[in-house]
């Protein structure tokens, strides 16, 4: 445990300022948006109010989640670049101890605990970076509705519930949805996602050249494997012979197996078949 | 432990963030609501749910409401939106759904709702083996024993046919009538469309005779046919109706200009409706001297077929008009007006039939309302009123913030 966690914290510390700005980037991206959306519209709004010929306009209050809806391309922006990011580190996660003059890969493999230590401790790793831009983004929400009613005129602001201004806007609805069963699956294929990519990443630094081809076999072969069942069974086809919760548990029951078979087998790639 | 400082903040953080949030959004309740009866038989009440809008947030969430209180979509469950909103359709047409319950194998792969019958002794499910062969796939079970058999009909081939598929079952005896629709290719022009009632012997599936439903269309290059069948699939009709619609032009149109003028505007459309009644026992088919409006008749009135009747019900914002029309005398037995004051409400909505009675989403003000009335004299069965379930001080703004438009029978 005290190994796992040393590693652990190795790790965390190789990514901590690749985090730091992913989170710098985030919030001056956001916040710049924020401002320029309610500035643009409170402009609007005065120019509008001054015209002569036109002073019954009926302007709706500007709530944070109007806010949220009207920026959402510039908030989109650096979710996206973050999730970029964490998806590109899943393979420099392994990949950066193989390279460089004085490989740091043979220490780490040659140190006195059990390999999959550094198994888990990268898969943890990279759960904690998601969760903790995930939990980044609802502080910086926080504090983004205190500059918005900070900026907003309060004759013109209104109210709006947070689960609301997170619903408004389509990433955060998909990464942070409303029901926790939702969120529960979204992250279980995100996971398992990362764990087959962890095992190609395996299959290649085992078998090198022939390697490539394997990762990439396997990957597509779990991608597959999942997808296939859900569009050839018709789960919404009405004339389908299987009806949609028996789609769903074979699907769920593939999605357990490839789990136990990626798990299975990046620890016995990195125990057996990697040497140093 | 101090040099693991980080790692330890950034798990607290992560689990602290998300976690957070979770507890708040589940203690983000939206209001609750309750249809409660305002007079009538309260039984009736529990098998209906008016659905539509809350509008109390940043987006409108959908919602229905029923005496039990109300459910809102966005906040269905998980395995709810995933596992039972595909084809959930099947779970919320009565009859269809306790077939499933009690015979699982034999509702696998049936999926067109139109081509099923269930009469009380046998369980029967036709469609076309593809879209465009002559043949029908049948399958019958014998509701007491619980045996099954199929079929493979061959039917008369049809030049020229793109698409087929069943839109009526019947039963007479051992004589099963499946009412087809044919969309034959016309080159480039649009495909004609015809009925043909199969009739098909239940024990073997051999076709007895096929006959052609042909009414007499005018203007068929500007008509549309459709089928009215009976109300629900346990409702078993010796009768189909067929409802010919056709584009006339408008003063000063020609016919070609109002049907452009069409697309453009549902509401300059000019429709000539006119029914045609056919017996399944006689195979006789007869135009029927019934009225209709002829505007926009496919948003104001609602035709059913039961019980060798014809009922239509024409919609107009403060009254609406039943009438009735026996098929076997050929003569309408009923014509009933019914205004929006007789029901204490201010205006009327969409209107849904089943088991002789009338279903409607109403309002009175700003209150949504679900009347349910007798097709036959046109008595209040059942009348009720969504409530807010909350403190009396926000059921005002509550109420003022809900949109309930349809009425729906609950699964």
């Amino acid at each position: 445990m005290n190994h796992f966690f040393k590693l652990l914290h190795m790790e965390v510390r190789r990514f901590r300022y690749i985090l730091a700005g992913l989170m710098g980037v985030t919030a001056i991206v956001q916040l710049c948006a924020l401002f320029w959306t309610v500035s643009k519209e409170l402009k609007l709004r005065e120019t509008l109010m001054l015209r002569p010929e036109k002073t019954d306009y009926v302007f709706h209050e500007l709530t944070f989640a109007w806010a949220m809806s009207s920026a959402q391309f510039w908030f989109l922006v650096p979710v996206f670049m973050s999730i970029t990011v964490l998806s590109l580190y899943i393979f420099f996660i392994w990949y950066r101890d193989w390279v460089g003059r004085h490989t740091f890969v043979y220490r780490l493999l040659m140190l006195p605990t059990q390999r999959r230590n550094i198994y888990l401790a990268k898969l943890t790793a990279i759960l904690i970076f998601m969760f903790v831009m995930l939990s980044f983004q609802l502080l910086l929400l926080i504090v983004e509705n205190m500059v918005f009613n900070w900026i907003v005129p309060s004759e013109q602001g209104g109210s709006s519930h947070f689960a609301d201004a997170v619903s408004a806007n389509q990433a955060l609805d998909m990464l942070l949805p409303h029901q926790f069963g939702q969120f529960v699956f979204n992250n279980g294929v995100g996971v398992l996602a990362v764990l087959v990519l962890f095992t190609s990443i395996l299959l290649e630094r085992s078998y090198r050249r022939i390697g490539i081809l394997y990762g990439i076999l396997y990957a597509a072969g779990c991608f597959a494997a999942v997808i296939v069942p859900l569009t050839t069974l018709g789960i919404e086809n009405p004339g389908a012979y299987l009806y949609p919760g028996e789609i769903i548990a074979i699907v769920l029951v593939i999605a357990a197996l490839l789990l136990v078979l990626s798990v299975w087998l990046g620890l016995r790639l990195l125990a057996r078949k990697i040497t140093v | 432990m101090k040099r693991y400082v980080l790692t330890v903040l950034l798990l607290l953080f992560a689990a602290g963030g998300v976690g957070g949030y979770y507890v708040y959004a589940a203690t983000d309740r939206l209001p609750e609501y309750k249809l409660v009866k305002v007079e009538g038989d309260s039984r009736i009440g529990l098998e209906i749910e008016l659905s539509g809008l809350y509008g109390g947030r940043f987006r409108s969430q959908f919602l229905t409401v029923s005496t039990d209180g109300s459910r809102y979509y966005s906040r269905r469950p998980f395995y709810e939106n995933t596992v039972f909103s595909a084809r959930s359709w099947m779970g919320e047409v009565p009859g269809l759904r306790e077939l499933k319950q009690k015979h699982r194998q034999f509702m696998r792969g049936k999926g067109i709702p139109d081509g099923f019958l269930i009469d009380g002794e046998w369980a029967v499910y036709a469609e076309a083996a593809s879209e465009t062969s002559n043949t029908l796939k049948i399958e019958h079970l014998h509701l007491a024993s619980g045996k099954t058999a199929r079929f493979v009909t061959e039917l008369p081939v049809q030049e020229g046919l793109s698409r087929m598929h069943a839109v009526d079952v019947q039963r007479q005896g051992n004589e099963l009538h499946v009412l087809t629709t044919y969309y034959l290719a016309m080159g480039d022009k649009m495909p004609s469309q015809a009925y043909f009632d199969n009739v098909i012997d239940l024990s073997s599936g051999r076709l007895l005779r096929q006959q052609k439903l042909e009414p007499s269309i005018d203007r068929p290059k500007n008509a549309m046919v459709d089928a009215v069948t009976a109300d629900g699939f346990t409702t078993p009709s010796g009768y189909v109706v067929l409802r010919v619609r056709e584009n006339i032009a408008q003063d000063g149109l020609t016919e070609e200009n109002s049907i452009s003028n069409a697309v453009d505007s549902e509401r300059q459309t000019i429709m000539k409706s006119t029914l045609y009644g056919y017996s399944y026992k006689t195979g006789q088919m007869t135009k029927l001297q019934v009225p209709l409006t002829g505007l926009n008749e496919q948003w104001n009135e609602n035709i059913a077929v039961a019980d060798n009747r014809i009922v239509v019900v024409t919609n107009h914002e403060k009254r609406i008009i039943i009438l009735a029309y026996d098929l076997v005398s050929g003569k309408i037995d009923k014509e009933l007006i019914i205004a929006a004051e007789d029901l204490g409400v201010t205006q009327m909505g969409m209107t849904r039939f089943r088991d002789g009675k009338i279903y409607m989403a109403a309002q009175q003000s700003s209150l949504p309302i679900a009347l349910v009335l007798d097709w036959e004299n046109g008595a209040l069965l059942y009348k009720g009123k969504a409530v807010y379930a909350g403190p009396v001080s926000e059921a005002e703004e509550a109420i003022k913030q809900l949109t309930l438009l349809d009425l729906k029978f609950r699964a």
